[in-house]
């Protein structure tokens, strides 16, 4: 049982929350996601990223759009689906909850 | 200088340093490794292709035309180590413990994780080489566990030590952070695939030949390397762990027949085998040579089986290395020592060439007697215990003393007389030698004095020779001529000689036994008396 284990966990579970929760404010491009991601101090490098939209992509959830780029090759710009805004929903509750719930045990003192 | 190549990613075209192409090409590689599902690893590596090409573009000016290795190396940067491309957390919520497996993809092949546990030596923690606590590492173990067998293995038979200098010498040390976290089972940071590469550039460069002929080179490895990994490994593992075993098990026997007890191994039987150094001294002519022949044997018989063990220890722990100079001084010397074997056992079989045999008279205090008693003295070289039915093979009849060599049941046959009325009694003493000359001295050498005390012919269990004469086929037989109508009386000890009935028309029931039976002589060749007919045996 290793913290960064753990930790390395934790972060993966929730990072579909977080590629979701930006995609949901716009349609993005692969490194402009991963800009919002450090903006928010998740550190994440692009190479998790990829594989991971494309499985989401895959399951429905994202669509996208070629765009044109002056910087080089056309962008893939990743936009949520209908069941990708369902999905999102569902992952909203679930944070939340599980956000209360630590809170909770972070602030109950236990006495036995 | 640098030759530069051009590539096209993500639909565009760059000019890119060979060195550099090889990383790229090798962290691609790596990345696809990473992803089991076909369709989306191709569609990923696009995706990624697709990025590189736009962080290219981004590198590329009118100043800077070709993309080069630190360029690379920014680009891993960004996109992160192969390890961030893994999804299997969704499988695989165990993480580190199952990291160290192959994982099966959907088209059947196989890859290897490069977070694989891999065996070396940790200095950091050993206690002698460090090898107990690589072990431990690799199988996830404690150490103590492993030094524990190994000292259980060094005490029986020895072989513990053996096991652990072969795996001193083949198991690398974890030098590197890398080879200690990969030791360890854990992920390989973005260090070790800079050193991989740094050494795939020396590779390279070395190797000035056309591009095209590399490639392809390059393709068909790769191509044959994905299909057979899968069940290579497997078969890999699985012969390794059985040359392991074998030789090992081969290790333990060698051992104890060149150095030990050869009574230990359950086979060769009774307590009475001289051991190796022994049986060398007795039988090659000359002194000097011995201990040149005893090494030649060790040398001719171990390493074959060294060298089993040590690629069983490669194919099982997926050891590449190969330390060159041990291989060239293994060959060289067991070459040797087949040679030198060779050439004395040509010369071992010159001193078998020719044979002769001595014959001498014992004189019948009463020729008139019409009963032989005959019995073997007591034996104070060999076991009582030794049955001649039950002698696995003749080293056990081998004793050997400071200056002579004693030999356990020499023979004794009863025959006819057919040309006197009396008893006669010879013993005919054989050798074999270099010469005539030789055998006749060899034969001469022997010792055997039967002796007749009060009517009774007494037979000694066994014939000695200087130990100078070494064994060249000494045998000894005592003849009794049996007139006829005149008998032999065997007593209780007789079967401590080798007996040999003229004639002899029946099996005796308790084990071949002659003990206390009677013999007459007649006109058919020897009758027994008192012996309980079981089987008669027609000639």
């Amino acid at each position: 049982m290793k913290v960064d284990n753990i930790q390395s966990q934790m972060r993966k579970g929730v990072l579909e929350y977080c590629i979701l929760l930006i995609i949901s404010n716009r349609a993005s491009y692969p490194s402009e996601i991963i800009g919002e991601l450090r903006k928010a101090e998740v550190s994440v490098v692009e190479g998790t990223l990829y594989p991971l939209l494309t499985r989401l992509k895959n399951a429905g959830l994202l669509q996208y759009n070629w765009v044109e780029s002056n910087a080089g090759p056309p962008r893939k710009y990743y936009a949520l689906t209908e069941s990708g805004l369902v999905f999102l929903e569902e992952l909203r509750k679930t944070w939340a909850e599980l956000a209360g719930s630590v809170t909770k045990l972070k602030d109950t003192k236990l006495y036995l | 200088m640098k030759k530069s190549i051009s590539v096209s990613l993500g639909g565009l075209v760059f000019n890119i340093e060979e060195v550099a192409y090889e990383m790229l090409n090798t962290y691609l590689e790596s990345i696809r490794q990473r992803i089991p599902d076909a369709a989306e690893r191709e569609e990923v590596l696009e995706d990624i292709e697709s990025r590189i090409a736009e962080i290219f573009h981004g590198l590329v000016n009118d100043a800077k035309t070709v993309i080069t290795e630190s360029d690379i190396q920014e680009v891993i940067a960004i996109m992160g180590s192969p390890e961030a491309y893994s999804m299997d957390d969704s499988e695989n919520t165990t993480g580190q413990a199952e990291s160290g497996k192959a994982h099966q993809t959907d088209s059947g092949s196989t890859y290897r994780d490069t977070t694989q546990r891999r065996l070396f030596r940790d200095d950091d923690e050993g206690i002698i080489g460090g090898v107990a606590a690589g072990v431990s590492h690799y199988f996830g173990v404690s150490p103590t566990l492993i030094r524990a067998i190994f000292v259980i293995l060094a005490i029986v038979g020895g072989s513990g030590i053996l096991i652990y200098i072969l795996l001193w010498l083949v198991v690398p040390q974890a030098n590197t952070t890398a080879d200690k976290l990969q030791m360890n089972g854990q992920h390989v940071n973005l260090g070790n695939i800079k050193e991989h590469l740094r050494k795939m550039k020396d590779k390279v460069s070395e190797k000035a030949n056309s591009q095209e002929f590399r490639d392809k080179i390059k393709q068909t490895v790769d191509k044959g390397v994905k299909a057979t990994a899968g069940i290579g490994n497997v078969v890999s593992k699985l012969v390794g762990g059985l040359f392991l075993l074998g030789g090992i098990f081969a290790l333990l026997i060698l051992v104890t027949v060149f150095f030990g007890e050869t009574g230990l191994i359950p086979i060769v039987g009774a307590g009475q085998v001289e051991n190796l150094a022994t049986m060398i001294e007795i039988l090659y002519p000359g002194d000097a040579q011995h201990t040149v022949i005893f090494i030649c044997i060790i040398l001719a018989s171990v390493i074959p089986v060294i060298s089993i063990v040590i690629s069983g220890i490669k194919l099982l722990f997926d050891i590449r290395k190969v330390v060159k100079p041990m291989v060239v001084t293994g060959s060289v010397l067991w070459a040797l020592a087949c040679g030198i074997l060779i050439i004395t056992g040509i010369e071992l079989g010159m001193n078998f060439k020719s044979e002769n045999e001595i014959g001498y008279s014992v004189p019948v205090d009463d020729d008139s007697t019409d009963v032989l008693h005959v019995n073997v003295g007591q034996d104070d070289v060999f076991s009582d215990h030794i049955e001649l039915s039950r002698v696995w093979n003749y080293s056990e009849l081998i004793k050997v003393t400071d200056d002579k060599i004693f030999m356990g049941f020499p023979n004794l046959r009863l025959v006819r007389n057919r040309s006197s009325d009396a008893f006669e009694i010879l013993v005919y003493k054989y050798s074999k030698g270099s010469s005539i000359r030789a055998a006749v001295d060899k034969a001469e050498a022997i010792n055997y004095d039967v002796k007749i005390l009060n009517g009774e012919l007494i037979l000694p269990a066994n014939y000695s020779f200087p130990v100078e004469d070494k064994i060249r086929g000494q045998m000894v037989v005592v003849e009794i001529r049996v007139p006829p109508g005149k008998k032999v009386v065997f007593g209780n000890d007789i079967d401590r000689v080798c007996v040999n009935v003229e004639g002899e028309n029946y099996y005796h029931p308790v084990e071949n036994s002659y003990s206390n039976t009677v013999w007459s002589s007649g006109r058919d060749g020897m009758t027994c008396q008192g012996c309980d007919i079981v089987q008669r045996i027609d000639r």
